[in-house]
């Protein structure tokens, strides 16, 4: 999942930041209105965090934009101006949230996974394909009710594979999920975690198109060993 | 004047040992006076007036009584002595039992007041020769020539005796009554007209002073139900033009009051927005700390952490600054102006920002002139516009640059320049860094937004005023002027 985290506070962004790379999210961030416009059309954004007190173009006003420029990502507005009315304005402006500060991490984690659920029109919190069932809010991975471990990007990797099941990624747009702006980007990069994957869960959860990108089939059940 | 503390008391509850003690009632005070002034006046009038009567009777009717000696002398005289009756002649006086005033005492007869005169006319050898009926058989007076003032049965006469050339004595006398009656009467007359005022003039102070107090009693109570959250004017309307000058005070304290009350609000609700920032960052890298699973996450969160509490720290210090530089919060003894030496208080500044420059590799210079210089001011407010400013120039200019300060006198005018190389300000944000929470963008460093606000406050307190270099500087050189002295 990838968040843009628009906040000019250089000390509480840097916090949501690690918060949020914690928990398996790739996260860019920039410190202004137009800049937040600029990350919108440029990059594919899953999410994002709006701080309203932004310089140069408001939270609000960007919010605006936005919307009239037909952008229908899901928006959290995060900010220290939380009186209903305030609230009030933010939803009509067009946020799907509101969080005011200060928050809690884990709610914040929380609000940003239910609006991810609800752009992808999903019901259930964790996703089941074949035999893994992936916990996006424990960080948890199942295979046959066996815990699995993952790094941050492996999961990363697995959950947007497992969410788009039966549909191929590119290699291109895993990468753009996957990785900030400001990190170096290995040309194999996918093909290794892939590879990661398949070793640690089994090799027919995720199959090749040679070329095009990677597909998790919705029935990609193996031949278990009974 | 008690309805009024009624009021207060009841919308305030003040204590009993709050309540201040009431001076007496204003209506109570004019009443007296005036009854008392009257008074006097009437008793003066009646006074005078009486003494002038008596003093104008006495005149008319000791002239008469004379008048009456001579004429009884050319009627009585007799040439001849031998001429004489051995029985002593005597003149009936009518008398009559009408009393009362005037006319009342008045027949075709004669005059009821005829009792109250009386003659006598003796030979040269002492025998009676002629009284009127009511006289005694001896002399009204002793026989000596002139006026005198006698008792004849308890009651105070005026006697005149005469004598002629053959020795024989002639008396007149009057009951001073008459006179004093008069004058009683006149006295009277004049009294009773202020005796009339006293009444009229009570009623007429009890009403006006009433009125006048009806509309105090309305604007009290407009006063009463006045509430810091809704401080509307007071209407005066028909208030006297005495007490619509104490309106006007009041109302103009209420509209300073409230404007007070206002900006306070403003800035409260700033300060707790201002907080919640900083305050989500402190809460987010702690729950970071929690649920960092190796060292090096754990290190990356605490720093996060510390350098938050240092902002709070910073924050609240700086709130502080602001407040205590608030115009309404003087100091309780006042400020206190002496002389203080600029370098001495600047290289101060300086020393206690040596630390922080260290940190950001910065190098701290002051440039003193040969002469000291000194100005006339507060030395904290001096001490926190210096701070402010330079530790503005420490943390928004580039790392391991410089930092240069300068004391100047042009045309016997000191200023104090400080320079750093930072970014400068733009046009467009000139007049926006002097607002309280105004951040830059880009700088990188966090601040609190209010180094500016509070230096520009600081120096508005010595009379100084801050400029900021021209847009074509590198950096940013911000000028103190201080004020001629």
């Amino acid at each position: 999942m990838r968040v843009l985290l628009a906040e000019d506070d250089p000390l509480l962004r840097q916090g949501i930041v690690d918060t949020l790379s914690r928990a398996a999210m790739t996260v860019d961030w920039v410190e202004d209105g137009p800049s937040t416009l600029r990350a919108l059309r440029d990059a594919s954004f899953d999410l994002l965090v709006l701080d309203l007190g932004l310089p140069l173009i408001d939270g609000l006003e960007v919010l605006k934009r936005l919307r009239a420029d037909g952008n229908a990502i899901p928006v959290l507005i995060l900010t220290a101006r939380d009186r209903a009315s305030e609230r009030v304005r933010g939803l009509d402006a067009g946020a799907d949230d509101y969080l005011g500060k200060p928050f809690d991490s884990a709610e914040l984690l929380a609000r940003l996974r239910a609006l991810h659920r609800r752009q992808r029109g999903a019901a259930a919190s964790p996703i089941v394909v074949g035999r893994v069932r992936l916990d996006p809010a424990a960080m948890l991975v199942r295979l046959d009710g066996r815990l699995v471990e993952l790094p941050r990007r492996e999961f990363a990797l697995l959950q947007l594979l497992m969410e788009q099941a039966g549909r191929v990624l590119t290699h291109q747009s895993i990468i753009d999920k996957l990785y900030r702006w400001d990190e170096e980007v290995d040309s194999n990069a996918a093909q290794v975690h892939v590879h990661h994957l398949r070793k640690k869960l089994y090799p027919e959860l995720i199959k090749t198109l040679r070329g095009v990108g990677y597909l998790v089939p919705k029935d990609a059940v193996s031949d278990a060993p009974t | 004047m008690n309805r009024t503390g009624a009021a207060l008391s009841d919308n305030q509850n003040y204590s009993e040992a709050e309540t201040p003690t009431t001076g007496r009632s204003l209506r109570k005070t004019l009443l007296w006076v005036l009854v008392s002034a009257l008074a006097v006046l009437a008793s003066c009038s009646g006074l005078v007036s009486y003494l002038d009567a008596l003093t104008e009777a006495n005149e008319l009717f000791d002239a008469k009584l004379a008048h009456s000696a001579r004429v009884l002398e050319a009627f009585a005289h007799r040439e001849n002595p031998d001429n004489r009756q051995a029985e002593a002649l005597v003149v009936e006086v009518w008398r009559s039992d009408l009393s009362g005033r005037g006319e009342d005492l008045v027949t075709a007869d004669g005059h009821a007041y005829e009792t109250k005169l009386s003659f006598q006319a003796w030979s040269h050898d002492g025998q009676l020769l002629l009284r009127s009926s009511n006289a005694h058989s001896e002399p009204l007076a002793p026989l000596v020539a002139g006026f005198a003032d006698i008792q004849i049965d308890d009651q105070s006469w005026r006697t005149f005796t005469l004598q002629n050339r053959d020795g024989e004595w002639f008396q007149t006398g009057e009951d001073r009554a008459i006179r004093e009656e008069l004058a009683e009467g006149i006295a009277q007359s004049a009294l009773l007209p202020w005796l009339l005022a006293v009444p009229i003039m009570g009623l007429v102070v009890w009403f006006v002073v009433g009125a006048a107090c009806r509309s105090l009693e309305r604007i009290t109570e407009q006063v009463a139900h006045r509430d810091p959250e809704r401080l509307s004017p007071i209407r005066a309307d028909q208030a006297p033009m005495e007490i619509y000058g104490l309106v006007q005070a009041i109302n103009g304290l209420l509209a300073r009051l409230d404007d007070t009350l206002e900006r306070e609000r403003r800035f409260t609700e700033d300060a707790a927005h201002e907080l919640r920032t900083p305050l989500a960052a402190l809460k987010v890298h702690a729950q970071n700390l929690s649920t960092s699973r190796n060292a090096e996450e754990s290190e990356r969160s605490l720093a996060g952490l510390l350098s938050g509490v240092d902002r709070s720290e910073r924050l609240i210090d700086q709130l502080l600054q602001l407040a205590r530089l608030d115009p309404e919060a003087a100091a309780p003894n006042g400020v206190v102006s002496h002389s203080i030496d600029l370098g001495e208080c600047l290289a101060q500044q300086m020393a206690d920002l040596a630390p922080f420059a260290e940190q950001r590799r910065v190098c701290l210079q002051l440039h003193r002139p040969t002469k000291t210089e000194h100005i006339i001011g507060d030395e904290a407010t001096l001490s926190v516009l210096f701070r402010n400013l330079i530790d503005n120039a420490i943390r928004y200019g580039p790392e391991g640059a410089e930092v240069d300060v300068h004391i100047h006198v042009d045309e016997g005018k000191q200023s104090v320049e400080i320079c750093d190389q930072g970014p400068g300000i733009d046009a467009a944000s000139r007049e926006a860094v002097f607002r309280r929470f105004h951040r830059g963008l880009g700088s990188g460093q966090i601040g609190s937004g209010l180094g500016l606000s509070i230096a520009e406050r600081a120096a508005e307190r010595l009379g100084a005023t801050i400029t900021l270099s021209p847009v074509t500087e590198p950096g940013l050189r911000v000028r103190v002027l201080f004020p001629s002295e």
